[in-house]
């Protein structure tokens, strides 16, 4: 088995409001008429572990945005960029240069929020949208693909909790940077996620920078069997109007039949608010 | 199940939210932040400090900067996250009310559960 070192592209659209870890989506959203940008960089490279399974790297460049409409509903979209060279002994599944990735858009809806006291708070978002087939050169696939998911985010004190799901209904075949290949079977994304403000212990009379740690944990199933389990550390700088946020991840476990395995991810990102 | 009723299924239930807009969302209000969302008494006096809750983040409470902002009159807002007060300065001449400075503050995704002037 070759080593490898996988840095692959995130494969949930994140939202961009913190206190939210870098794969998980959280329940927050901005609110009317203000704006989250949200960049990260991502790359790496994929083992084969079948006869005709990819191998090579993938790097990823992907620009998420969310606009708030009205109190409690946001619309959000990303479009990565990839750059890769995925080689198989099948020539048909040889991925290689640069291209656009397909563009999601979807509609982020507050569900629930409880606010405990003057930091803890509870939110749970639904979330509905389409993956539109706008990849281009060797990633371009046909298939429009809807998809359905959700958020909980929940903040007690100097902790934070995240989890999120999303299931994609996948119509014809698209690209998965999960696996740096093509499917056109259905997807769960799940992602769960532990936050510890590490500075301030306190909130002063002036709100700062605050700096968190993370654990996160991302699993994705497809109908057709393959499915990943990652877990691993990241973290987040948060400023008032700016985050900037690094994590890592590792392969806990993985199957997949003629496609790749990687062993770790890791992101670098920015997060806007204006 | 129906490939056509698949890719419509997302797309339509996006459509019914942005429609419906946030009516079904269960935001759990103190009769306090109830109250204050239809008083329409004016403030006569700068500045007003507001009680928020669920100040979780340094990057969540700007959004109370951006939608106290937007309501005319206001000229500054100076937040606390310690003690959980948003110090807004404004012009006593524009008619500002509490229900306006109110829904400002859960416009933000915020609960308000005090105003109190000067």
């Amino acid at each position: 088995m070759r080593t490898m070192l996988a840095l692959t592209a995130p494969a949930v659209t994140c939202a961009a409001l913190a206190q939210e870890a870098s794969f998980t989506p959280a329940a927050t959203m901005p609110s009317p008429g203000a704006w989250v940008v949200h960049t990260m960089f991502s790359g790496g490279t994929f083992e084969s572990t079948g006869p005709q399974g990819v191998d090579g790297y993938l790097m990823s460049y992907n620009t998420m945005v969310q606009y708030g409409l009205v109190p409690g509903l946001a619309i959000e979209g990303s479009l990565p960029v990839y750059n890769g060279s995925l080689g198989s002994t099948d020539p048909a599944k040889r991925i290689l240069g640069t291209g656009l990735g397909n563009l999601e858009v979807d509609v982020k809806l507050r569900l629930l929020r409880v606010d405990f006291n003057t930091i803890d708070t509870l939110r749970i978002a639904a979330t509905a949208g389409v993956q539109a087939p706008t990849a281009t050169g060797d990633y371009r696939g046909t298939a429009v693909n809807p998809y359905l998911g959700g958020a909980l985010t929940w903040i007690a004190g100097r902790h934070g909790v995240g989890a999120s799901a999303r299931w994609m209904f996948t119509t014809g075949s698209t690209f998965d940077p999960n696996f740096g290949d093509f499917t056109s079977a259905d997807m769960m994304h799940a992602a769960a996620s532990y936050m510890y403000r590490l500075a301030p212990a306190e909130y002063g009379s002036e709100h700062k920078e605050a700096w968190y740690a993370s654990v996160e944990t991302t699993a994705v199933y497809e109908t057709n069997g393959d499915a990943q389990v990652m877990l691993g550390p990241g973290i987040l700088m948060e400023g008032t109007r700016f985050a900037l946020e690094m994590a890592i991840q590792f392969s806990l476990w993985q199957e997949s039949t003629n496609r790749g395995d990687s062993l770790f991810t890791a992101m670098v990102g920015l997060r806007f608010l204006f | 199940m129906h490939p056509t009723f698949r890719a419509m299924l997302a797309p339509a239930i996006a459509l019914a939210a942005v429609l419906g807009g946030c009516e079904y969302c269960l935001v759990e209000r103190s009769p306090e932040a109830e109250k204050l969302l239809h008083d329409d008494t004016v403030l006569t006096r700068s500045p007003a400090q507001i009680q928020v809750m669920g100040m979780s983040c340094p990057k969540c409470v700007s959004n109370v900067d951006i939608q106290l902002m937007r309501v005319p009159g206001v000229t500054r807002s100076a937040i606390d996250m310690s003690i959980g007060v948003v110090r807004v300065e404004f012009d006593p001449s524009r008619g500002i009310t509490r229900a306006a400075l109110a829904k400002a503050v859960d416009d933000s995704g915020l609960t308000v559960t005090s105003i109190q002037e000067g």
